[in-house]
């Protein structure tokens, strides 16, 4: 049975429609991205899910049951923008959000230390929030969202501000809590996190689901209309193909964009005529390409 | 442990270890304090009035001489007999002022000279010497009879008698200064009840506005149902008022047999002074009344700061959100100082009993013996009952404003939880 299913979703806000018709599920042990660009109702969704808003029309179910107080210990979130007790030590800061989620204290106390090395958190356990840096303070809240082990795992924009180490510590977390079986659905602008921990992808355009699938589903829809050839024929000569739609340079390469994948025989015959080819790869575009083409289309 | 106990002990713990909270339980005390000490430094170092009494005439020196030569009002300086003499001492500042009494034709003339940088002459005090070294001169010279003088001296007899009615109706006597005192404690009361009610409010509402500002409301709205939350919340800031109340307990208990075995062998005129003044409430339980109006009273200021802090989205602007209730508390304050100060009018009347002005103008009425304490009791019922339906109605707004974030102005903020009820509202109809 999915974790979370969320079905014919709309959400109004006047005359704006923030999520408009947003369906998909999230099983046990699966990973979801959501993406879209900033006001395209990921956060909105997220808040109906955590039933902070409810929603003009659609359901969510958890595990196939309305929300109750019952899921609060199951749930782990974390919120876009971070917030901690300046004040609170770090044991403290993660004791008070953990209890809340049913943990014992001492249970906590326990296992503290361990996440904190787990993630390279550079602080004690006595130290105060406000002495640590934004690297560290984002990963006590991280901890304090994960501690205690939750069934379904909110987190909206949880790379952002994170330097590339934190960025992999992270990127192990969600693989960690995943392979414990935790559903995870989280909102990103870095289309190489999303392809690398995502088994599925939303995209919310104007809050209407643009995309949706596996990474591999989404991308081959599209067709593997991109060509990276490395040839010293004139890009003119390439460009007269019928069907190239246009010829990137770059460092090594060129990167041929194609009306339909069928063109890319007609490349391939083109460059190998000379015999000899150091690369030719055929692809579906990559996500970040797919985000621009779509998140494009909202302003022709 | 319970959701409700969690939050509970956060809110308490975080706010009793704060500097705010520390501050508003030792404020009281330590103006107590700096009020004592300096009073006791005023009265330790403050010099008697000295003043030197001369005359020029010979036939007078000896009614001079019968002035008494120290007395609650000044010192005299029994060496100085001439007005050079007390002239030179003026100059030097050893003297404050002088008089100089002189007659003509039978008639007595007092001139008093002061120095500007000197203590003020006891004019009153002197003027009343004078007049009676005048009769005494003009009965010598009419020879009138010693006991003729007498009567002709006596004052008229006068009694006064300062009387407060109790819940029976019944007459009791009071000190003269009882109204003095009374004015004092009910003004005391309502700046107590001032500062704490602000107090309270500003920390609640602050912590509302720095939860939500933070998004860690949003956190914590996700593993905890709103309701158990506002409550954690509101009975934590309650358990406040309680502690604080409870050092002063604590500090009245052991305070008062160090009072009563040092300070009042240390002063006994202090303790003949308290002896003849009647604290109002501590023998009819408007001590009590008190203390139950400070507890709803901060209770019906904290509901309603913590709804209002949920309108704002930063700590900054967690202040400006709860002005209109504190122009309410400053209005509460004056009409409650009006009300120490013996002013007795219908509107003050009406007010005692109007919840949010009553927590601090009934005590300050009761305190001031302009109220009964029958009557405290009914205000205080009527304010309990507004605290409950306030509670529902802060708790509504509470959960309508506390996940919604808006740049607009207090108004606006307001307008929009209103559309979020209402639309709540009707998407519950069937």
């Amino acid at each position: 049975m999915p974790v979370l299913m969320v079905h014919d979703l709309v959400k109004k806000f006047g005359t704006m429609t923030a999520v408009d018709h947003v369906d998909f599920t999230l099983n046990p042990g699966e990973i979801l991205g959501l993406i879209g660009q900033n006001g395209a109702g990921k956060t909105t969704t997220f808040r109906m899910i955590l039933n902070f808003i409810e929603p003009d029309q659609g359901q969510i179910r958890w595990q196939g049951q309305p929300f109750t107080q019952a899921q609060y210990n199951q749930l782990g979130y974390l919120p876009e923008e971070r917030g901690l007790f300046p004040k609170m030590t770090v044991m403290d800061q993660i004791s008070y959000f953990a209890e809340l989620r049913g943990m014992k204290r001492a249970t906590i106390r326990a296992e503290v230390p361990r996440w904190l090395d787990r993630f390279a958190v550079k602080a004690k356990p006595t130290d105060k929030i406000r002495d640590l840096s934004k690297g560290n303070a984002q990963k006590i809240q991280l901890i304090a969202t994960l501690i205690h082990h939750p069934k379904l795992i909110i987190l909206d924009e949880p790379f952002s501000g994170l330097d590339p180490v934190n960025v992999s510590l992270l990127r192990e977390g969600m693989l960690d809590m995943k392979r414990e079986g935790a559903a995870i659905i989280y909102s990103d602008h870095n289309m190489t996190n999303v392809e690398q921990v995502s088994d599925q992808l939303v995209m919310l355009r104007q809050g209407e689901m643009v995309l949706n699938g596996t990474v591999d589903q989404v991308r081959q829809q599209f067709g593997r209309i991109k060509v990276y050839v490395e040839t010293t024929l004139p890009q003119e000569q390439l460009a007269a193909i019928p069907g190239v739609v246009r010829i990137t340079p770059r460092r090594h390469d060129l990167e041929l964009t194609l009306a339909d994948e069928a063109v890319g025989r007609e490349v391939f015959k083109l460059v190998t005529a000379q015999g000899y080819l150091p690369e030719f790869s055929q692809q579906p575009p990559t996500l970040e390409e797919i985000f621009k083409l779509k998140a494009g289309a909202d302003h022709e | 442990m319970s959701k409700f106990r969690i939050v509970f002990r956060q809110v308490y713990l975080k706010n009793l270890k704060s500097g705010t909270y520390i501050w508003m339980v030792l404020a009281p005390l330590v103006f107590l304090l700096i009020g004592g000490v300096i009073t006791i430094g005023i009265v330790k170092t403050q010099q008697p009035v000295n003043v030197a009494l001369v005359t020029p005439q010979a036939e007078l020196a000896p009614l001079v001489a019968s002035l008494p030569k120290k007395n609650d009002a000044y010192q005299r300086a029994t060496k100085i007999t001439t007005e050079a003499q007390a002239k030179q001492a003026l100059s030097r500042s050893k003297l404050d002022g002088y008089a100089v009494l002189t007659s003509q034709n039978n008639q007595m003339k007092v001139s008093y000279v002061s120095r500007a940088s000197g203590q003020g002459l006891p004019f009153s005090t002197l003027d009343a010497q004078f007049n009676q070294l005048s009769l005494q001169y003009q009965a010598e010279r009419l020879q009138l009879s010693g006991a003729a003088l007498q009567t002709l001296l006596a004052p008229i007899k006068t009694t006064q008698t300062t009387v407060a009615f109790n819940d029976q109706g019944k007459a009791e006597k009071r000190d003269n200064n009882q109204q003095v005192v009374n004015t004092i404690v009910a003004t005391a009361v309502s700046v107590l009840m001032m500062m704490f009610i602000m107090m309270y409010a500003g920390m609640i509402a602050s912590e509302v506005a720095a939860e939500k500002g933070t998004r860690i409301m949003e956190i914590v709205l996700s593993s905890i149902n709103v309701n158990t939350q506002f409550i954690g919340k509101i009975v934590a800031i309650l358990a406040l008022i309680m502690t604080q109340l409870g050092v002063y307990v604590v500090l009245g208990l052991v305070g008062k047999p160090l009072v009563t075995h040092y300070l009042f062998q240390a002063f006994p005129a202090v303790k003949s002074m308290l002896s003849n003044f009647k604290l109002p409430g501590l023998a009819a339980g408007q001590l009590v009344l008190t203390g139950l109006f400070l507890i709803v009273g901060i209770m019906t200021y904290t509901v309603l700061a913590a709804m209002l802090g949920s309108l704002v989205s930063t700590v900054e602007q967690a202040q400006q959100a709860i002005t209109p209730l504190s122009m309410v508390a400053v209005l509460a304050y004056i009409l409650g100082i009006m009300a120490g100060n013996g002013v007795n009018n219908p509107l003050i009347k009406v007010t005692a009993f109007v919840p949010l002005l009553s927590p601090i103008l009934a005590p300050a009425r009761v305190s001031a013996e302009a109220m009964s304490v029958s009557a405290g009791w009914l205000s205080l019922l009527i304010s309990v009952v507004v605290l409950v339906l306030l509670y529902y109605v802060s708790l509504i707004f509470y959960r309508a404003n506390v996940l919604v974030y808006s740049d607009s102005n207090l108004w606006q903020s307001w307008r929009a939880s209103w559309r979020i009820l209402t639309n709540r509202q009707r998407q519950s109809r069937p």
